[in-house]
């Protein structure tokens, strides 16, 4: 296994055949015409269907289950309910984008002594019909003690709120207090002395900002196929950002061996981090178990939106000082975030990015992970990031405009770079935000006119990256050509730059290598795609695999010209016998591997160390109608350090798809509850996301830094995208109408009523 | 080595900031740490990556765990590396 310590990086320098250019997806073709299987696509023979039954309210005991009329219902061949269930295991599962308390993970997938939401599944039926099965699940009964939901973070945290676990203690906290609490964590980053560098500044900004929960909208609902065998083995086709993931957390949950169960993984329609943990498949091996017969679970829109883990709302409080040059001197942050039913939001990722464009040498930022009635929050393109830094990154504007510095100088005059300190205390390695301020500064964009009620905002935002297990096996097929199988499901063009990265390392065409997301049982783990590490990671594995394969294949040479492996180099897709002109081609190398020892097969797993960081700033324009607080983006802009693109529309796509969910979470998405906790908006005609009619076309500049680490130089680019765009709407909108919006969505209502709020106060 | 603690783990070991370490590897490190501080070991390795002279080596601490780390200078444990 190869224990990569990532010291054969690339300082950007090398020039390409293949990658950085643009061929078309080898997945695309399938996908347009309809005949790309996603998981709601399979039918199996004597295939039931499911139906879940869901909590009517969104904080309950759960008295009694009955399911005795379900269970004789016509139809129906099996009912589940959370006694079905074993015991979780104890401790954390790590296989997910974050790590979860297995006991939650467990009750979350099907609730055990309470209901902690509006829609959190309590049992299950399988029947002949999907009619049969809603037929069936109604005539369950369940008595229910309903309790008051707790539904903001601020109510949560207060002494006399509604408490959602009774055994939960604040972790993190010195001297917390021995009683129930819906805060499950604090915790704390400082560097230096912020009291003394707020009383070293000329100006200091302290700010609220309210961000709401918002859904990350794939269009794909959860779906899934799962055939549990009268001998244990149990069978999964899903659309998952993680079949190993899948895998692994069913056989935690269920008690099995991990060699139980085999996940194949379908074409997945969009994710964005909302799709790397479980719902559907614990519940359908039961399912199907009990019924022995395969069981479709398939999520409504409906359900989706209240029953899967949306991005989480937040308070923020920010506060910056800065000398009146501009230079920032010490920032301070509280941040709350509503985690949903179960602890686990991604508040730590918000600590970590909220100053970490910036150069600060006095800070302090907490944070609090808090339970609320509300579904259990989920990844979303850089979890938590854009609440933090739509908070500091208007902040920092109103310094700019109080100091009067141009928003971009101050940006560059306090931007981080290497061997600056992050709030963690580790110092910045090669990193390129200053890179995209300039490019911002030099772009046309910056500095074409606006017309009345138009406005300009510009926002930097960070994102970490990851790196962790990835798997490839490469073959070289008998007439040279290629197949190389991965672990990663593709959810951003994937498979299209793992052909790409063989055809660059073996020198053969890029349409003569064929690449796969192969099943748990066909290529060794790798962990989920999300993190922005798939090209990072699994597209190490490849080239790893695919110089393991030029080393047989210059073995395979030597043999067949009788030399020492030493006489043999490989160059553009040949063996060549050094000091001759003697060489051999990929191909008729393959051609006799029957007589080499056998064909040319590799494979690789790593664990691919950390992926370097990556920075983009935006610049938007958005024009306001003051009579009805409508904001039109006219124009939208995204530079971003993407290391080496190793296919530039892939990575130009990736760019576009985040600033896009970014501006609608800015202007328009948001989960809206009526006080007993039930969602009034769970369907795309009111949870209003936009559409290619909404906006402008998003403009790409893609800065190339190379992560000296990398093989190649590449850097995630999937999710810093969606970090700015909030906060430079916002910056935006100020710059239109003169309001500063500190509630996100900035919806029509909430911007009228800022400017009729400051016409009022003029 | 210089071992510096992040203030949220300090209420593990009453306060001290910073210890010094001759550890072989992570590993050895964290055995040492939890020895020092009980309790320490195990929420490092649930919440932290490490840092080895500002590289951050692994997403987490599961996955630096066997790495040598008796040639740095400084060690600073980091939030687990995540996404979406």
């Amino acid at each position: 296994m190869a224990h990569d310590n990532g010291k054969n990086g690339s300082n950007g320098t090398r020039s390409f055949k293949v990658l950085g250019s643009r061929p078309i997806r080898h997945d695309g073709v399938d996908k347009v015409t309809g005949h790309a299987k996603y998981g709601a696509d399979l039918a199996l023979p004597g295939m039931l269907y499911a139906k879940i039954l869901r909590s009517p309210h969104a904080h309950a005991r759960i008295l009694s289950i009955d399911t005795s009329k379900a269970q004789i219902a016509p139809g129906v061949k099996s009912v589940v309910t959370g006694a079905d269930f074993p015991p979780p295991p104890t401790g954390v599962a790590e296989s997910g984008e974050t790590p979860a308390d297995y006991s939650d993970l467990a009750r979350n997938v099907m609730a055990q002594e309470k209901a902690l939401y509006h829609g959190h599944a309590i049992a299950a039926v399988a029947a002949t019909t999907m009619r049969q099965a809603e037929e069936a699940a109604r005539l369950i009964s369940v008595a229910y003690e309903v309790l008051p939901p707790v539904l903001d973070v601020r109510d949560a945290m207060k002494d006399d709120s509604p408490v959602l676990h009774e055994s939960m203690r604040t972790k993190g906290l010195q001297d917390a207090p021995d009683r129930p609490t819906n805060i499950a964590k604090y915790d704390i980053q400082e560097l230096g002395d912020i009291d003394a560098g707020f009383a070293e500044a000329d100006v200091v900004i302290e700010r609220e900002h309210i961000v709401n929960t918002v859904h990350q909208g794939y269009i794909e609902p959860h779906a899934a196929v799962v055939r549990a065998s009268e001998d244990g083995q149990v069978n999964i086709w899903a659309s998952s950002q993680g079949h190993f993931m899948i895998r692994e957390l069913c056989a935690e949950l269920l008690h099995m061996d991990t060699s139980q169960i085999k996940v194949q993984p379908a074409e997945i329609g969009g994710g964005f981090g909302g799709k790397t943990t479980v719902y559907l498949e614990p519940v359908g091996i039961l399912l199907s178990r009990k019924a022995d017969r395969p069981v479709k679970l398939v999520m409504t829109r409906d359900e989706v939106f209240r029953a899967s883990g949306p991005a989480p709302a937040s308070y923020i409080r920010c506060k910056i000082g800065a000398t009146k040059d501009g230079r920032l001197t010490a920032g301070y942050a509280y941040l709350a975030f509503e985690a949903g039913a179960f602890a686990g939001s991604a508040m730590g990722c918000a600590m970590e990015g909220i100053f970490a464009p910036y150069a600060l040498t006095n800070l302090k930022i907490e944070g609090y992970d808090v339970c609320v009635n509300k579904p259990r929050s989920c990844a979303y393109r850089a979890p938590a990031a854009p609440n933090a830094t739509f908070s500091a990154e208007t902040v920092l504007e109103e310094i700019a405009e109080e100091l009067g510095i141009e928003p971009l100088e101050i940006r560059l005059r306090n931007a981080a770079v290497e061997g600056v300190l992050h709030s963690t205390g580790v110092k910045w390695p090669r990193i390129g935000l200053k890179e995209t301020l300039e490019a911002a500064r030099d772009h046309e964009h910056y500095s074409a006119p606006l017309a009345p009620n138009q406005g300009r905002g510009v926002a930097s935002g960070w994102w970490m990256n990851a790196g962790g297990l990835s798997s490839a096996t490469l073959q070289i097929n008998e007439d040279g050509t290629a197949s190389v199988s991965e672990g990663s499901p593709d959810i951003g063009g994937s498979r299209a730059v793992m052909a790409m990265i063989v055809s660059e390392e073996l020198g053969i065409p890029v349409d003569k290598v064929r690449p796969q997301v192969a099943d748990t049982e066909s290529v060794g783990h790798t962990a989920v795609t999300g993190g922005s590490r798939v090209t990072y990671a699994t597209g190490w594995a490849v080239v790893n695999a695919c110089r393991d394969a030029i080393t047989q294949m210059r073995e395979c040479a030597a043999q067949i010209w009788e030399v020492s492996l030493d006489q043999v180099e490989w160059s553009d897709g040949n063996a060549v016998l050094t000091g001759s002109r003697k060489s051999l081609s990929l191909k008729e190398i393959a051609e006799e591997s029957h007589s080499t020892g056998g064909m040319i097969t590799s494979a690789s797993s790593l664990n691919a160390p950390g992926a370097a960081a990556s920075f983009a700033t935006h610049i938007a324009d958005v024009e306001v109608d003051p009579e009805t607080g409508r904001v039109l983006v006219t124009r939208y802009t995204v530079l971003q350090d993407c290391g080496k693109a190793l296919h530039p529309s892939y990575v130009e796509g990736q760019m576009q798809g985040g600033a896009v969910q970014g501006i609608g979470w800015a202007i328009n998405e948001e989960y809206i509850f009526n006080p007993d906790g039930v969602m009034e908006n769970a369907g795309f005609l009111d949870y209003r996301m936009p559409v290619a009619l909404d906006l402008p076309m998003i403009d790409t500049v893609i800065v190339e830094v190379a992560n000296p680490r990398h093989p190649y130089g590449v850097r995630g680019v999937g999710e810093v995208p969606i970090v700015p765009p909030i906060a430079a709407i916002a910056n935006a909108i100020y710059a239109a109408v003169g309001v500063r919006m500190t509630t996100c969505p900035m919806s029509p209502p909430r911007v009228l009523s800022a400017i009729k709020a400051k016409a009022l106060e003029q | 080595m210089r071992v510096e603690i992040p203030t949220r783990f300090r209420m593990f070991t009453g306060g001290v900031g910073e210890v010094e370490s001759c550890a072989r590897t992570v590993r050895a490190l964290i055995s040492e740490l939890d020895t020092l501080f009980p309790g320490l070991g195990r929420e490092l390795r649930l919440t932290s990556a490490v840092a080895v002279d500002d590289d951050i080596i692994a997403d987490n601490l599961k996955s630096a765990w066997l790495q040598r780390i008796d040639h740095a200078e400084k060690i600073l444990f980091v939030p687990a590396v995540s996404g979406g």
